[in-house]
């Protein structure tokens, strides 16, 4: 087969897996956009909790990635729900920019704590047996675990439009992030639609972080280092948009892949610049409104 | 969208009403913070290296209270500007002519060039979006100098350019005398600048844009062509900030561009207090001071103290700690002229 | 509105001074390295094999009590870093500076420590160059080209004469591509495609694709230990690069800290060669088990030391040796001249300084 398009499938798959990443992070935070016009910044320590929850449960108690990934992520849901319910009270009733400084503040807390914690060694998590290697066909060969996480992530990404789309919580959901006092006045509880939108988003985030690790090696600046790609991200997306968040997390990574691979040192020179555009002729996004 | 108002104290209405009109007026007060710093400059030799930090932060953020406090633009990318104007600076100086008061014009210039184009985009949304806009125009600049070496120089940074002596006179020095005074002129002129500026009819109508903005247009006042020259105008002003830093530092690295830096000036801003540019000073020093002593120490004990202080200080002194120095000393002076 | 930060002014004049002559040391050093941010294990590593050291010899060093000042460069920071050595010259008054993980940090202070005259050991910072930026330099590290002269040579020794190379964006790197080139075409090898990787990427797959549609025997390297090497040591198992004839010949990444840190790679390791001077199992020596032992003594059973540690352990060693030919006093030609060919023994083996 010829060699140009076996390497373009395998960017392919590259390209879809971190996208899909991307997008189990960034969903959280576009409906914190979308729904409470918070900016959430702590949102990508999240994903961090996650991943060093899972980090401790396979290194101290034996467990396996998967066993790992429900618990890590119901841990970081409930702390997530706990902050949601105290912190965040405070930080929903600030402006803007006090919103940003204070979950700027709670991210520098996350990061010391994991770094007291955990130390400033860079982890990952193992892959489990049946996933590590490649699969070879002809010349293409395909990374059994970003294969894995691309179908796994894909079914998160239908679950989730199921529920968006097809229940009465996503009803909810839509019409809060639509038009909140319209929402209020019809008594959809727009509080409590939020904050379980809110601990589903840290959950979110939280898979994203166990699941990615191999993308997004775990350290303590995790929590900055890959925030302004993910805002960026939402941004393009649209705030409060999933579908654009996901196109955006996609083209972001595919485009990102490629262009990197045609030029190595101009590393993620391409995408910034076609975001930039991106954003000059549509400041609200692909999918976003003003 | 709302930003951090000035609310006037409600104890002293008299004084306030007095004082807004009377505050183009220099008091005593100013006067002592200028012999503080030119005491500091006969007295602490040893701490120069930091008093010109403080200062360029102090610049950096009056530059950035021109653009929040005073007229509404609320960006979490001014380190753009910051950076912009220390590698220009420091191009300037490497290429062309080592003179370092031109260079400080030409990175203000530069920066404030820059400052016009994206102003031009940031400046036509508002809110959350026009945040996540200085972000994302802060990300791609990094990413162009990161990339860009054979001018940047990259991760290595720019460096091996000669700074003349100030006026032909005065050298730089190893122990930053120099620096420190000649950034402390900087600042006078930058602060008596943006008095300037906030006091006139321009800093007014600006104020009025950033507290309701339809009733300006509804006044005939052309709101996006103010909001842009201040934009112009707080870009420059950060860029001078980073002139200094690339001539006193000798060189010019990407974490001049930085989110963080971003983040911190911001973080001062709020500490001090917006929209009363003594904020800026208040800020910087305790921003730079505390960091400096408690990055000593642990840079990671600094790092939860500072995220527990920043959540408590949003809740507790939304207005930061200005307010409460000026009731302070508002306190000690009315005593004092009481018979 | 203006009568402001008077008092704030006052308050922070008042613990300046309070904070300056608290100390009693005789002799002052200062180190400089990554204590937080993504590299942070340098600034770990550094500080523990000083402190130990300081602590070994009773607080003293040269028969002079010693007060060592950390500075955190937050990673590779030439500004922060440069401000940082000016500040421990001019403000606390150091006697002798050590430190750098990263080359850019190295270099930006050249300048500052020529003009003090205050001799400076780089513990790591391993460019061939950098050492010729001052007179004031001393490294008790390695250059690139030492490294990169064993590995080459054992490739071709494999018979292995076609490789790809893999190398972080910034100057070191450089340095690296340009030794693994000079040395292995020298001796007969070809590299057939270089990768340049800038420092802050995440996502690593088009770099390894490219790697792999290389199609070579060998894959040379050179990156910083911290996220990217581990992600350079993960990828390169994923993708089974192993299996399509690409072997690794590396340098630090595969380090024992790192490997342990990546969990399950006890065997996964096997089969990856890599040049470096110093590892905890290696040499064999009585010093370097003692070393060994004395740090998990110290610091628990994870504190795996790697050649950052040993670095600062000599570098410290080092400055002990050149603190007790001045006496404890500021003179650094005196000291830079009492380095020169100074030998000892070190964990690593022994040594000797060529001081200049």
């Amino acid at each position: 087969m010829n060699s140009y398009w076996t390497t373009g499938i395998s960017l392919l798959i590259d390209g879809l897996s971190f996208g899909m990443i991307l997008f189990l992070i960034s969903s959280g935070l576009t409906i914190t956009l979308g729904v409470m016009r918070l900016l959430n910044i702590a949102h990508c320590g999240f994903a961090m909790i996650g991943g060093y929850t899972a980090l401790s449960l396979v290194n101290h108690f034996g467990l396996g990635l998967l066993a790992a990934l429900p618990i890590a992520v119901a841990i970081t849901a409930i702390l997530g729900a706990i902050l949601e319910r105290t912190v965040y009270r405070w930080i929903y009733e600030t402006s803007a920019l006090g919103q940003i400084l204070m979950t700027i503040g709670l991210t520098f807390i996350m990061i010391a704590s994991i770094n007291a914690g955990y130390g400033s060694l860079t982890h990952t998590l193992p892959t489990p047996e049946f996933l590590a290697g490649a699969w070879h066909f002809e010349e293409i060969s395909i990374s059994a675990y970003r294969s894995f996480l691309s179908i796994v992530s894909l079914t998160i990404a239908g679950l989730i439009w199921y529920v968006i789309e097809q229940t009465d919580f996503g009803a909810r959901l839509r019409a809060s992030v639509d038009n909140p006092r319209m929402a209020r006045c019809v008594g959809i509880n727009v509080r409590r639609v939020f904050a379980q939108t809110f601990v589903a988003g840290c959950a979110l985030a939280a898979i994203a972080g166990v699941l990615g690790t191999q993308m997004l090696p775990l350290q303590p600046y995790y929590a900055t280092n890959y925030m302004v790609m993910v805002l960026i991200v939402v941004a393009v997306g649209g705030f409060g948009s999933l579908k654009g968040s996901l196109i955006a997390a996609l083209g972001y990574s595919i485009f990102d892949t490629y262009f990197r691979y045609l030029f190595p040192a101009a590393g993620a020179f391409g995408i910034y610049i076609l975001l930039a555009l991106i954003l000059s002729i549509r400041p609200f996004g692909l999918y976003g409104r003003a | 969208m709302a930003v951090l108002k000035v609310t006037p104290s409600k104890d002293t209405p008299k004084r306030d009403i007095a004082a807004s009109f009377g505050s183009h007026r220099l008091g005593l007060s100013d006067a002592l913070v200028w012999a503080l710093a030119i005491f500091a400059y006969f007295f602490l030799g040893a701490y120069h290296q930091l008093g010109t930090q403080v200062i360029i932060m102090i610049i950096l953020a009056l530059s950035l209270d021109l653009a929040i406090g005073y007229s509404g633009i609320e960006s979490l990318g001014h380190a753009v500007f910051f950076g912009i104007g220390a590698y220009a600076a420091a191009l300037f100086a490497l290429n062309v002519l080592s003179e370092p008061l031109t260079g400080l014009v030409v990175g203000g210039l530069a920066a404030g060039a820059f400052g016009f184009v994206t102003g031009l985009l940031v400046l036509r949304v508002r809110g959350l979006t026009q945040v996540i806009l200085t972000i994302a125009i802060g990300a791609v600049v990094l990413q162009v100098a990161t990339t860009w070496k054979s001018v940047t120089g990259g991760d290595d940074g720019l460096a091996g350019y000669q700074v003349a002596p100030i006026l032909g006179r005065y050298s730089f020095d190893l122990y930053g005398h120099t620096a420190y005074l000649y950034s402390l002129c900087v600042l006078a002129f930058v602060f008596a600048l943006a008095r300037i500026l906030v006091n006139s009819p321009f800093g007014y109508v600006l104020r009025g844009i950033r507290d309701n903005d339809q009733r300006m247009r509804m006044l005939g006042v052309p709101v996006a062509a103010r909001l842009l020259l201040i934009y112009s105008i707080s870009a420059a002003i950060a860029g001078v900030a980073g002139a200094i830093s690339a001539q006193v530092t000798g060189l010019v690295a990407t974490d001049s561009l930085s989110f963080l830096l971003s983040g911190n000036v911001l973080i001062m801003l709020l500490i001090g207090g917006m929209g009363r540019l003594t904020g800026a000073f208040i800020g910087g020093i305790i921003f730079v001071i505390f960091s400096d002593r408690a990055a000593a120490i642990d840079p990671f004990n600094w790092l939860f103290m500072l995220g527990g202080l920043l959540i408590l200080a949003v809740r507790f002194t939304p207005q930061g700690v200005g307010p409460w120095i000026d009731r302070m000393g508002g306190y000690l002076l009315d005593r004092r002229r009481k018979p | 509105m203006k009568r402001f930060s008077l008092l704030a002014f006052a308050a922070v004049l008042a613990s300046l001074s309070i904070s300056t002559d608290a100390h009693s040391a005789e002799v002052k050093i200062g180190i400089i390295g990554s204590f937080s941010g993504p590299y942070a294990e340098w600034g770990v590593q550094f500080k523990r094999a000083v402190d130990l050291y300081v602590e070994k010899h009773g607080g003293k060093l040269g028969g002079h009590t010693v007060e060592v000042l950390y500075r955190d460069s937050g990673g590779p920071n030439p500004a922060r870093a440069k401000q940082l050595a000016q500040e421990l010259i001019t403000r606390e008054g150091v006697q002798f500076l050590g430190g750098m993980d990263f080359t850019p940090n190295a270099v930006a202070v050249a300048d500052v420590v020529t003009q003090a005259k205050i001799p400076f050991v780089i513990f790591n910072a391993n460019t061939a160059d950098t050492t010729r930026k001052s007179p004031y330099f001393l490294r008790v590290g390695c250059t690139i080209w030492q490294l990169a002269y064993g590995i080459t040579r054992y490739a071709i020794d494999q018979g292995k004469k076609k490789a790809v190379v893999f190398a972080v964006d910034y100057a070191p790197g450089h340095d690296a591509i340009a030794a693994y080139d000079a040395n292995y075409g020298k001796l007969g090898g070809k590299i057939v495609d270089v990768v340049k990787v800038p420092l802050d990427t995440t996502d690593f797959s088009s770099y390894f694709q490219r790697l792999q549609d290389a199609n070579a025997d060998v894959l040379f390297t050179f990156v910083p230990n911290g996220p990217i090497s581990v992600a350079l040591f993960k990828g390169y198992f994923e993708r089974g690069l192993a299996q399509r004839g690409l072997q690794y010949f590396g340098l630090g990444e595969t380090e024992e800290a790192p490997l342990a840190a990546l969990g399950q790679t006890g065997e996964l390791a096997i089969g990856v060669y890599s040049s470096l001077f110093y590892g905890p199992h290696s040499p064999e020596s009585t010093a370097n088990k003692e070393f060994v032992n004395a740090l998990e003594a110290k610091y628990g059973k994870g504190a795996i030391p790697n050649i950052g540690t040993v670095e600062a352990w000599d570098g410290i060693h080092l400055i002990a040796h050149m603190t007790e030919a001045t006496d404890g006093k500021l003179d650094g030609e005196k000291a830079l001249a009492a380095a020169k060919g100074y030998s000892w023994e070190s964990p690593r083996g022994s040594i000797r300084s060529n001081g200049t």
